[in-house]
């Protein structure tokens, strides 16, 4: 990891982000969440783990506002995400770097211009731009990728990009969705280790992962979903699918 | 910020318009079809305009006096005529007889049938006359009831009767052209908004995700559909630029060939004329509707 600067400072006191009974049910009535409460502080470090549809990507998608809960409220920091207006959401966001499953790149971008996207996004000069995208490509190791597109990047290669896009802005919360998916275990470390790096200078992450590698090289709190409900929610490495 | 921001918008709707080459040539291809179709269609209200104009030029009606009505009493006439329907009389022209000789021997001249006619009818079969027209057809008749019953003696007859089939044929002509001609610009209005639309809609339904990953990670609306939007615009732009590149030599040699159809009309002059109001259609009708669908259709994507 080259510098700190991409990463939030550790706050303190108030919860970063808050669940408060939250439901979620797809029509007619799957239920995908169930009465679910869950409050992470600021600079923790928490695996979401549990088998495929358990429910860990309707919560991150409930966390970053791409969905509304049936019932409940979700909560970052005093902005309530399920009555968030556009706008809001959008600032919401801007505070959140996502890694998502699928790695949602920008497919006629270059890896330089995927990142200096959000840069763009949240407003940074055009010498913010070029003095922090090489640098955050470098931590991720793909500077010597800058001018490539998406599609001629390798699997590791694009979830190493989705993480720089997801640091650049120096997000105060980072969440990474099955971020061992389609990888090897070569590839897997890789990713594992830099998120643990980004954790350890004071960023929320948040890991949801079904891989149980991953869960165990990870640090930090796990919390177990099963069939849309938590089931678990301990310190402990030592943990089971239920 | 505000022009870093929008400098951005518009960069990267450069950057989407020069991106997607295939899907771009057919926007503004058809964008350009719309131009033409809208520029078309006001080149037509402008000879249909000409072709109505023509037509009441041709039109009225004349009221012949009797022999011995010196020019005086049907000065006295015309200014009466002239005081009483002063709003709705478009001119009233006196002809003399001897004008009137001069006019008839113009048009028929060498045919041995009139000439005979007038050779037996003497120098002074024709009368005085004054030929008169109005903008509204209904006067016509108001005009003729009254001649007839205000000069009674010295009024010979008036033409009114003969010629009010073609007065009525005349301006059902005219009445029909107007409505064609405005069936054809809402028709094609609307076709333009259509097409226009359901193309920049397909141009952008490629890059829905895009637009979707660009609000997930933080893009207000504004900035997502922005360079759209922009990308809209430049449609728009180019496809004025090719339709006149078409339109002004197309409007060139046609203007010719229009004019032997209807003299009055030269489209080369009415283009010219008019060119502002061209400018206006063609870049309101391309650039603006090019912005809208384009931000009507990135609209779509950006619920997430």
């Amino acid at each position: 990891m080259e510098s700190s600067r991409y990463l939030s400072k550790r706050k303190s006191g108030k919860m970063i982000i808050k669940l408060e009974n939250v439901s979620k049910i797809y029509p007619p009535k799957s239920i995908a969440l169930q009465g679910l409460n869950l409050a992470l502080e600021p600079g923790e470090m928490v695996s979401l783990v549990g088998r495929s549809g358990a429910g860990k990507t309707t919560l991150i998608r409930l966390l970053i506002g791409e969905e509304k809960p049936t019932e409940g409220k979700v909560f970052f920091r005093d902005y309530l995400i399920n009555e968030a207006d556009s706008s809001t959401l959008s600032l919401i966001r801007q505070k959140i770097g996502v890694v998502f499953q699928d790695y949602k790149l920008l497919s006629r971008k270059t890896a330089y211009d995927n990142v200096a996207y959000i840069l763009a996004v949240i407003g940074a000069s055009d010498e913010e731009i070029k003095r922090d995208v090489p640098r955050v490509l470098n931590v991720v190791n793909l500077e010597e990728k800058a001018a490539a597109y998406p599609h001629q990047l390798s699997g590791g290669e694009k979830q190493r990009l989705a993480i720089a896009r997801a640091l650049i802005h120096q997000p105060e919360v980072i969440i990474a969705d099955e971020p061992s998916g389609n990888l090897d275990s070569y590839n897997t470390w890789d990713i594992v280790e830099i998120l643990k790096r980004i954790h350890q200078l004071g960023t929320t992450v948040i890991v949801a992962t079904h891989d149980k590698e991953v869960i165990r090289q990870m640090e930090g709190r796990i919390v177990t979903l099963k069939e849309g409900k938590i089931v678990s929610d301990s310190q402990e490495s030592n943990f089971v699918f239920y | 910020m505000f022009i870093t921001t929008f400098g951005r918008i518009v960069k990267f709707g450069w950057a989407g318009f020069l991106r997607n080459r295939m899907a771009t040539a057919v926007t503004v291809f058809v964008m350009t079809l719309a131009v033409l179709l809208m520029s078309g269609w006001f080149l037509l209200q402008g000879f249909s305009q000409a072709v109505v104009a023509e037509v009441e030029n041709q039109m009225g009606i004349s009221v012949y006096f009797n022999r011995g009505v010196g020019e005086a009493e049907i000065a006295q006439v015309q200014s009466q005529l002239e005081t009483q329907f002063s709003s709705s009389l478009k001119a009233v022209h006196y002809i003399s007889p001897e004008q009137a000789l001069e006019e008839f021997k113009e048009r028929h001249g060498g045919e041995a049938l009139y000439e005979r006619a007038l050779e037996e009818a003497g120098p002074e079969a024709l009368r005085p006359s004054l030929d008169i027209s109005v903008y509204e057809e209904e006067q016509y008749q108001e005009i003729n009831d009254y001649l007839l019953s205000a000069f009674p003696s010295l009024i010979y007859q008036t033409d009114y009767l003969n010629r009010q089939k073609v007065i009525d044929k005349a301006f059902e002509l005219i009445y029909r052209i107007n409505y064609f001609s405005l069936i054809i610009g809402l028709l094609s209005v609307g076709l333009v908004i259509l097409v226009v639309f359901n193309t920049v809609r397909l141009a952008l339904y490629s890059l829905r995700e895009e637009i979707e990953t660009m609000k997930l990670v933080g893009a207000s609306n504004w900035f997502a559909w922005g360079p759209f939007v922009v990308q809209g615009a430049i449609y728009g732009l180019v496809a004025f630029l090719a339709a006149n590149l078409v339109l002004l030599p197309l409007a060139y040699w046609l203007s010719p060939q229009l004019s032997l159809l209807l003299p009055s009309f030269n489209l080369w002059a009415y283009y010219q004329a008019h060119w502002l109001y061209v400018v206006l259609i063609q870049l309101g009708g391309s650039v603006i509707l090019g912005k809208i669908s384009t931000f009507l259709a990135a609209r779509c994507y950006l619920k997430v």
